[in-house]
């Protein structure tokens, strides 16, 4: 009673799988021959806005290269004052220094003879 | 080499999906019906040119769906898309048949891919259609 039953089924079942089979291959073909140009058409706007979004994209990148060019370039010339303002100052500093050695060789030369004086006049 | 990244990330499933395709499609054109106990037994004597046929269309659909998607050319990507609807259901349906209990997981798996053809076909043309009715000469 069952055995017919189901050999039915499977006979039903594996008709629809050829027809899907089938009409699949059928659909594919009925797609590409009727629906080709809005298929095209849909195509190239994807392409158009895929071109787009790369020209945006590589605009803004090019934009914030040269922006960063320009930061860079400013951080360099600051540098460069810096560095220099930095050199004037320890020139400066050097000079300072050899001067006041002078004006401290100078002292201490009074200062031999301030008390060279006081020793002759205590003797 | 990026962009083909770019495209494998954007449709991982879609990618997998086309490559199963033709790898099942390879496997059945070149073993015919010892590819599938299911497709051997439910098909009977037919099965082996039957399941050689099958895996001819079937990786010849995922084929196209292939070159289609990462080409960005629907023209090939739905009938690659049709096609691989048949050969999944085909195959989804062969299965459970002729192993029954047994063939639930693959015709489970393989019904799921189906539908998802389906459903990529549907929405694909639903862009065409509204690409076409906003009489646009391609440009947005």
């Amino acid at each position: 009673m069952l055995g017919p039953v189901a050999m039915e089924l499977s006979e039903i079942l594996i008709a629809i799988a050829q027809v899907a089979v089938g009409g699949g291959i059928v659909q594919g073909a009925l797609a590409w021959s009727r629906r080709r140009s809005e298929l095209r058409q849909l195509d190239r706007q994807t392409d158009s806005v895929a071109v787009g979004a790369a020209d945006t994209v590589v605009t803004m990148l090019r934009t914030e290269l040269q922006d960063a060019k320009v930061a860079a370039e400013e951080t360099s010339k600051r540098n460069a004052a810096e560095q220099a303002d930095l050199r004037r100052q320890i020139q400066h500093l050097g000079e300072e220094v050899s001067r006041l050695r002078a004006d401290l060789v100078i002292a201490r030369a009074e200062i031999a003879r301030l008390k060279s004086d006081r020793e002759g006049e205590l003797s | 080499m990026t962009l083909w990244r770019d495209r494998l990330y954007a449709n991982p499933f879609g990618t997998m999906a086309a490559v199963a395709a033709i790898v099942l499609g390879i496997l059945g054109a070149v073993l015919g019906d010892d590819v599938s106990r299911g497709m051997a037994n439910s098909l009977a004597n037919s099965a082996d040119v039957v399941a050689h046929l099958w895996g001819v269309a079937f990786a010849v659909g995922g084929a196209l769906k292939l070159i289609g998607l990462y080409r960005h050319r629907t023209t090939m990507e739905i009938p690659g898309l049709w096609v691989m609807f048949g050969g999944y259901s085909f195959y989804s349906l062969t299965v459970t048949t002729g192993l029954q209990v047994h063939g639930l997981a693959a015709g489970t798996i393989s019904a799921a891919l189906a539908v998802g053809c389906l459903l990529k076909v549907r929405l694909i043309m639903r862009q065409a259609r509204w690409v076409a009715g906003a009489g646009g000469d391609g440009t947005v």
